[in-house]
């Protein structure tokens, strides 16, 4: 308190209290310590240094089933330079592209519909979008092992109407896994793009028009643009949460479809080559945050557009 | 000092760099209907919440009914205010909201019933105590959070633009209500506002503000009629300022040349040849056409503009030496007045201006 | 104008098919006599949830995973309540870098927050087990509690609470019978968000847990790989059934906060 001509005798309890409306105060950093410290705390010894500590082992070497101390770089050259996790890396992403373009397409039309629904169906719909979203991704893969199986539901509908007359081998494929991919990660397609469409006035759509835009001008020039950042959110989750699946691959798909993932917990768990694994999960972890990284930096590019 | 309810003495606020409130000093009599107005930013919100301790002056004293209150936290200090945007508990009903501050103070069930129901009797509400916040119209929202502040028999109740969502008609009819609310319980009341208009209407006392510092002080006609800075003349009501220097003076009046226009003014204080100064007339203080050239300041000119307003004329016209003057005159006969175009004579007496020095600067 | 509005409406209403259909199959399941996932039903029972619930192993999977769920649930909205606090209430230099740090459990893959906890354990030489799950559970569920509360809390009025001072509540009296209130319907929000997420996880559970403890999601995964059963598609469907209500729980909440 700065106050030059402050009575004697008027500090103590009083002056304490009134501090706390003072937030470059003592005691406002006590406050913050005490809101921040106990999530601060769990992050950092629960995610932060557990995390550091997979980049450490990454460079341990590894034989006769023994992790040692020895610093390598082996782990990184065989990952980045064995065929096999190579294309295990580059399907991964590559699932990741087509899930996220599939789902783009897909879910967009879905959200501008929801979006321009009167505000009750509107709320049905939304209703009816998040029950999936919530549903246990355990449940939701392995009703597509129910629907796409030799006697599953696609089978039987396929048979009925005359379509085919043996059963068709779905499961176990590169596009069940793909299918069951699309199906668990829509919603947070849609979400998002749901979220800015929404706000977008429809009387903007309008006013396009009215200036002689047609409907694909006007989609293209005011309604895409509007809606970029939901659709640059959607994206990224899409992308980042297909290339890290573990459960849809690993039930839907067989042998050769097998994502990053998998191969990191079967070196953990399997042949417990923690270095190894330690490196593939590293490489993986290095690529998401280059993508969020770069999501990041499009988005403010963005908000400076828009300025 | 008894009858001083509040008393500013050297109170400045700094934020960071940002002197909010610049060295402010004065008293607000007990019983006083009190405005603070000025443009957004002047300063006229820090000054309410230093009174009512959400802020801490950087500098100087508050007293409240001669006690200090630098160092009160809000909830121990004999003010209650009513928030720009009323602040009414949403979750709680009407009548939890009024008992809110005597629940605080540990008064018994019976005594809050007591005093809950005097206040919807004083604001006119009764029935309403079960309703919730969200059930009430604009109006009524703003009965409430004057009840639930009056309610506590706070020495001096603060106001901080509380009318301002309002629609012009129920502001209005609210302006009223809140003098007649104050004239029953006699509470001293600091009502801040941006509205000249309704600080006039409703004040016993005007404190004009601009850039963190006090202009003038005064009633409302004293304001209006004797504005002793540039900022105040302009921001009450409308006017003419003549800006130039003084060519003489003497006798309690004298001159100001205004690219080359002589006016001649009545001057009250001391001011000395040579020096800065404007002129303030008032639109309505400038006789036009017929009789105007007998006046001691008479001037001839040319009809620019003419807007009908109903109960008075507005006439804007060219001077001879380019400067517009506005002219209103009151519509009290029929008649067709000017047109655009005509030359014709404006003209005042020195005393129906005021002269504003310039300050040293 | 129509026609286009008509294949827009199709379009999406084809996704919701595509969205149901799946899980409405799971839910036909549950109900027919086949022994396997099979199409058509030829006829109906109801005898595989009564087995699946006189199923020791489910049963005990259930409770196992409503343990787990509440304790991370109470632990993340807890913590998270409070960081929500910390980040709306105040502003310092790396307030935007701690949010996104909060957030990143979200968005780091759950096979990496996985098996950075177990070399963390292993290094600590703890056994997987229950604590883990819960630790690993709490660190997805935070981000949701916080975003959650956090949006209550910028909808939050703070003129309400210089209201109560200034009528003479003190700190203590204005958060409890002010702030609380109102922020309620978002700390429950968060919470149920959070058992949600507890609730459904699969991977972080499938490589912490160890052999002892096993939750629902889980035990339906093993059953799916090494010993299908029936009775999948019944307990299954009960999940289904228990999120759609948590789900209808949560509307219901958002609806109160969208009045206030």
């Amino acid at each position: 308190m700065s106050v030059g001509a402050e009575p004697a005798g008027r500090t103590g309890a009083a002056a304490g209290t009134a501090s706390l409306f003072d937030t470059a105060r003592t005691s406002g950093k006590t406050r913050l310590a005490v809101q921040l410290g106990p999530g601060t705390a769990w992050l950092v010894a629960f995610f932060a240094i557990p995390i550091l500590l997979i980049l450490v082992y990454s460079f341990y070497s590894f034989s006769d089933g023994q992790m040692s101390s020895v610093l390598t770089l082996d782990n990184y050259q065989r990952a980045l330079g064995t065929e096999v996790y190579r294309t295990v890396l580059f399907k991964s992403l590559r699932y990741g592209l087509i899930v996220t373009i599939a789902c783009l397409l897909v879910g967009y039309p879905v959200a501008y519909v929801l979006a321009r629904a009167g505000a009750k169906r509107r709320h049905l719909l939304f209703l009816a979008l998040i029950i999936p979203f919530w549903t246990s991704i355990v449940v939701r893969t392995f009703a597509w092992k129910i629907m796409l199986g030799t006697n599953g539901l696609v089978n039987y509908v396929l048979r009925d109407l005359g379509l085919i007359d043996l059963p068709v081998k779905f499961l176990y494929t590169e596009q069940a896994v793909l299918v069951g991919l699309t199906h668990v990660f829509l919603p947070f397609m849609i979400l998002p793009l749901y979220a800015v469409l929404e706000k977008i006035d429809p009387s903007l759509e309008e006013a396009a028009m009215d200036l002689g835009a047609n409907r694909l001008r006007t989609f293209l020039r005011v309604i895409l643009p509007l809606s970029l950042p939901g659709l640059s959110t959607g994206c990224m989750l899409v992308f980042i949460l297909t290339i890290g699946s573990y459960l849809t691959p690993d039930i839907l798909g067989g042998p050769s479809e097998l994502m990053i993932s998998n191969v990191i917990r079967n070196e953990y768990y399997v042949t417990f080559n923690w270095p190894f694994g330690g490196a593939l999960a590293s490489i993986f972890l290095i690529i998401t945050l280059a993508m969020i990284l770069a999501y990041n930096r499009a988005f403010k590019f963005d908000r400076m557009a828009e300025r | 000092m008894g009858d001083i309810d509040v008393e500013l003495r050297g109170v400045t606020k700094r934020f960071g760099s940002v002197t909010a409130v610049d060295n402010v000093s004065f008293h607000i009599k007990k019983g006083e209907f009190f405005s603070l107005l000025g443009p957004s930013g002047c300063g006229k919100t820090t000054i309410l919440r230093m009174v009512s301790g959400f802020e801490t002056p950087t500098e100087g004293v508050i007293e409240i009914g001669g006690e200090d209150m630098s160092r009160r936290v809000p909830f121990k200090r004999p003010t209650n205010l009513v928030f720009q945007h009323l602040a009414l508990f949403p979750h709680l009903t009407v009548y939890k909201n009024i008992a809110f501050g005597l629940e605080m103070k540990g008064f018994s069930k019976s005594e809050i019933r007591k005093r809950v129901d005097e206040m919807f009797d004083l604001i006119q509400l009764q029935g309403y105590a079960e309703r919730k916040i969200s059930q009430l119209s604009g109006g009524q929202k703003q009965r409430i959070a004057i009840a639930r502040a009056l309610v506590n028999h706070p020495t001096v109740l603060l106001l901080d633009e509380p009318l301002g969502a309002l629609d012009l008609k129920l502001r209005e009819q609210m302006q009223l209500e809140l003098k007649r609310i104050q004239r029953e319980v006699g509470t001293t009341f600091v009502y801040v506002t941006h509205d000249q208009k309704e600080a006039i209407t409703m004040s016993n006392s005007i404190a004009v503000m601009n850039n963190g510092i006090v202009e003038q002080i005064g009633d409302a006609g004293e304001i209006y009629e004797n504005p002793r800075t540039v900022f105040v003349a302009n921001f009450i009501g409308e006017t003419n300022l003549f800006d130039g220097t003084v060519s003489s003076n003497g006798n309690g009046a004298a001159t100001v040349d205004c690219a080359g226009l002589a006016v001649k003014v009545a001057a009250n204080g001391p001011v000395m040849d040579g020096q800065r100064a404007s002129v303030s007339v008032r639109p309505e203080k400038i006789r036009i056409g017929a009789g105007s050239d007998t006046l001691t300041n008479s001037y001839e000119g040319v009809v620019e503009d003419v807007v009908y307003q109903g109960s008075t004329t507005s006439y804007r016209v060219r001077l001879g030496n380019g400067r517009d003057v506005n002219v209103a005159v009151q519509n009290t006969e029929r008649s067709d007045g000017f047109s655009p175009g005509a030359a014709i004579k404006v003209g005042w007496e020195p005393e129906r201006g005021v002269l504003i020095p310039e300050h040293a600067p | 104008m129509r026609l286009e509005r008509f294949v827009l409406r199709l379009w999406a209403g084809l996704v919701y098919l595509f969205l149901f259909t799946p899980i409405f199959a799971v839910v036909l399941m549950s109900f027919s006599t086949s022994k396997y996932s099979t199409f058509p039903v030829r006829s109906w029972t109801a005898k595989w949830y009564s087995e699946a619930f006189g199923d020791e192993k489910i049963v005990a999977a259930l409770q196992t995973s409503l343990l787990i769920s509440i304790v991370a649930a109470l632990i993340a909205t807890l913590v998270g309540t409070l960081a929500a606090m910390g980040f709306v209430r105040n502003s310092f230099r790396s307030r935007e870098i701690m949010r996104a740090f909060f957030l990143s459990p979200l968005i780091i893959p759950e096979i990496i927050t996985g098996i950075a906890l177990l070399s963390f354990a292993t290094l600590l030489s703890v056994q997987g087990g229950m604590i883990l799950v819960i630790i690993g559970h709490v660190l997805i569920g935070l981000p949701f509690v916080l975003t959650v509360v956090s949006a209550r809390l910028y909808g939050f009025d703070r003129s309400l609470e210089e209201a109560a001072m200034d009528l003479g509540a003190d700190e203590v009296t204005t958060f409890r019978k002010i702030t609380l209130p109102l922020i309620m319907p978002g700390i429950a929000g968060g919470a149920l968000l959070a058992f949600t997420v507890s609730f459904d996880n699969f991977l972080i559970t499938y490589l912490l847990a160890g052999s002892e403890v096993m939750t629902i999601p889980v035990h339906i995964y093993s059953m799916i790989r090494f010993e299908f059963t029936p009775k999948i598609h019944a307990i299954s469907t009960v999940i289904i059934f228990v999120s759609v209500s948590l789900i209808l729980v949560s509307q219901l909440l958002a609806g109160e906060r969208r009045q206030t």
